[in-house]
């Protein structure tokens, strides 16, 4: 599902974000990325859906070679995968509903459509309640489901999560948590980058662990929790 | 196009603030260009028509010409072709004129009579007469018997002619200096909705939004933005105009019908104009504050 080969990345100086990295995610795998701040998770995840250009290396997600693609072709790529950010990254003057059935609009969805699979979306992040309140309204846990609900709303192969329990208290990271967790059990290939060891404890998988911009080290979560 | 629509309508509400100023900016850019066509588009109709209306010679009598020499100099003139309008001026009428055109000043003609005023004709010439033919018919008229002067509005004809070009170039160079410094302040006011927008354009990218449905919705939201601020001007300047108007219809008549609000086409072409404004605004505005990637 995702192939990283020899990757890096430099910003400007002479300190290199990512460092000739590789690894590879198995389809309806649930795999970990872990590190501390500024180790390089970030700039891993935005390479992977294409945010960044590396320097060097190649990069496989979803069956297609990032280095090859055009703006429409990440674009492209964009729409078939689940994304959810640090940052909810809502459009906050909407209703959480469109904000949700947005993505799916993109994907050619109609209104009526798109609406219902929000309700869906929204129904398995337990906020269907919430679906004409506005984004602006919601706490932060509330805010980082419905960026979840938009994530699932196309029903995605796979998911691309960056820190999405950092900030959140204990219940709401536990439930983004358990969130994603059934999203891999449904079938979609998770790769969750974050330094929280507290939710690393909870997951069973593979983690990736990174550190200034090497990946050093490869075991279980299991493993990891023990 | 339906989904570009409720995107569209969607953004305006999700930044009313932003969709504000832009509709502000774009409303007062159309106000001012509207303002500039509807007072050149004036001021060139009365120029042109006046200048159009042919040229006026006012022929003056000496006092002993007589009723005999007054009807043998109209009858020598009403023969000649280019003469479109001939009308005599009694003494007595031509006083008339002259106290009403004097209006609360009359009273300074108390003591005085018709007979300090020349009798005259009042003659109206094809305007498409050259200098030297009218020229030529002066001197000619002038020689008749039992005629003091001659006057010609000819200068003044070519003058007006003159004038309504100069209006004309005048209202072409307002108009491209409205477009020019609108379109910037346009372009500066949706560069900053566009800025406040940024969140939405990035969870647009994120979803994977291209082309026409990245650029389509926002692009449309500056059109329509720029349309409904383009009824409002058009609105307010007509409003505005009827103010001016109502007053100058009431006190002088003779303008009434010479002054005249924007047409059909003047106005499509302001809504257009808005329009292009908002879209074409946005559209730049949303390049500079945006990064593909």
């Amino acid at each position: 599902m995702i192939r990283v080969h020899a990757v890096s990345k430099s910003f400007g100086g002479s300190r290199r974000a990512l460092c000739d990295v590789s690894f590879r995610v198995a389809e309806g795998e649930f795999t970990a990325l872990t590190g501390p701040s500024g180790s390089g998770k970030t700039t891993l995840f935005r390479v992977l859906i294409g945010e960044v250009v590396p320097d060097s290396g190649s990069v496989v997600v979803n069956g297609r070679n990032l280095g090859r693609l055009d703006a429409a072709g990440i674009a492209e790529l964009r729409r078939d995968l689940g994304l959810v950010f640090e940052e909810p990254r809502l459009i906050e003057g909407l209703p959480v509903i469109d904000n949700v059935a947005l993505a799916a609009q993109v994907r050619g969805r109609s209104r009526l459509e798109a609406r219902r699979l929000a309700e869906e979306a929204l129904e398995r992040v337990a906020l269907e309640d919430a679906a004409g309140c506005f984004a602006r309204d919601l706490c932060a846990g509330e805010k980082q489901r419905v960026s979840l609900a938009r994530a699932l709303v196309n029903k995605p192969v796979l998911i691309l999560a960056d820190e999405p329990t950092l900030g959140l208290d204990p219940d709401q990271a536990l439930c983004v948590l358990k969130i994603l967790t059934q999203a891999c059990s449904d079938g979609a290939t998770v790769l969750m980058a974050t330094h929280d060891m507290e939710a690393l404890s909870v997951l069973r998988g593979r983690v990736l662990v990174i550190h200034r911009g090497r990946l050093n080290d490869e075991s279980e979560l299991e493993e990891l929790s023990a | 196009m339906e989904y570009y629509f409720r995107r569209a309508l969607d953004g305006i509400k999700a930044s009313p603030a932003a969709s504000g100023v832009a509709l502000a900016s774009i409303a007062a850019s159309v106000l001012f260009a509207g303002a500039v066509l509807l007072v050149t588009s004036n001021a060139y109709r009365a120029v042109a028509r006046w200048a159009a209306s042919g040229i006026d010679v006012s022929l003056y009598f000496r006092p002993e010409a007589g009723e005999t020499g007054v009807v043998a100099t109209r009858t020598r003139i009403e023969g000649d072709s280019a003469v479109v309008d001939i009308r005599f001026v009694s003494q007595e009428e031509a006083w008339q004129f002259l106290a009403q055109s004097m209006d609360k000043s009359a009273e300074l003609l108390t003591g005085l009579t018709p007979q300090i005023l020349p009798a005259s004709l009042e003659i109206r010439l094809e305007r498409r007469l050259s200098d030297a033919d009218v020229a030529t018919r002066i001197d000619a008229w002038r020689a008749l018997p039992g005629v003091s002067d001659i006057q010609s509005s000819r200068a003044a004809v070519v003058s007006g002619t003159t004038a309504a070009d100069i209006v004309r170039w005048v209202a072409w160079a307002l108009g491209a200096l409205t477009l020019a410094a609108s379109l910037l302040i346009v372009m500066t006011t949706f560069q900053l909705a566009a800025y406040t927008r940024r969140d939405e354009m990035n969870v647009l990218r994120l979803v994977g939004a291209v082309g026409r449905g990245y650029w389509g919705p926002v692009v449309l939201a500056g059109i329509l933005e720029g349309a409904v601020a383009a009824v409002l001007a058009i609105v307010v300047l007509f409003l505005a105009f009827e103010a001016v108007a109502i007053p100058i219809r009431s006190s002088l008549p003779a303008f009434a019908e010479r002054v005249a609000f924007l047409g059909m086409s003047q106005c499509l072409t302001l809504l257009l104009w808005g329009a292009v404004l908002g879209g074409v605004g946005s559209a730049v505005g949303m390049r500079r504050v945006s990064e593909w990637r």
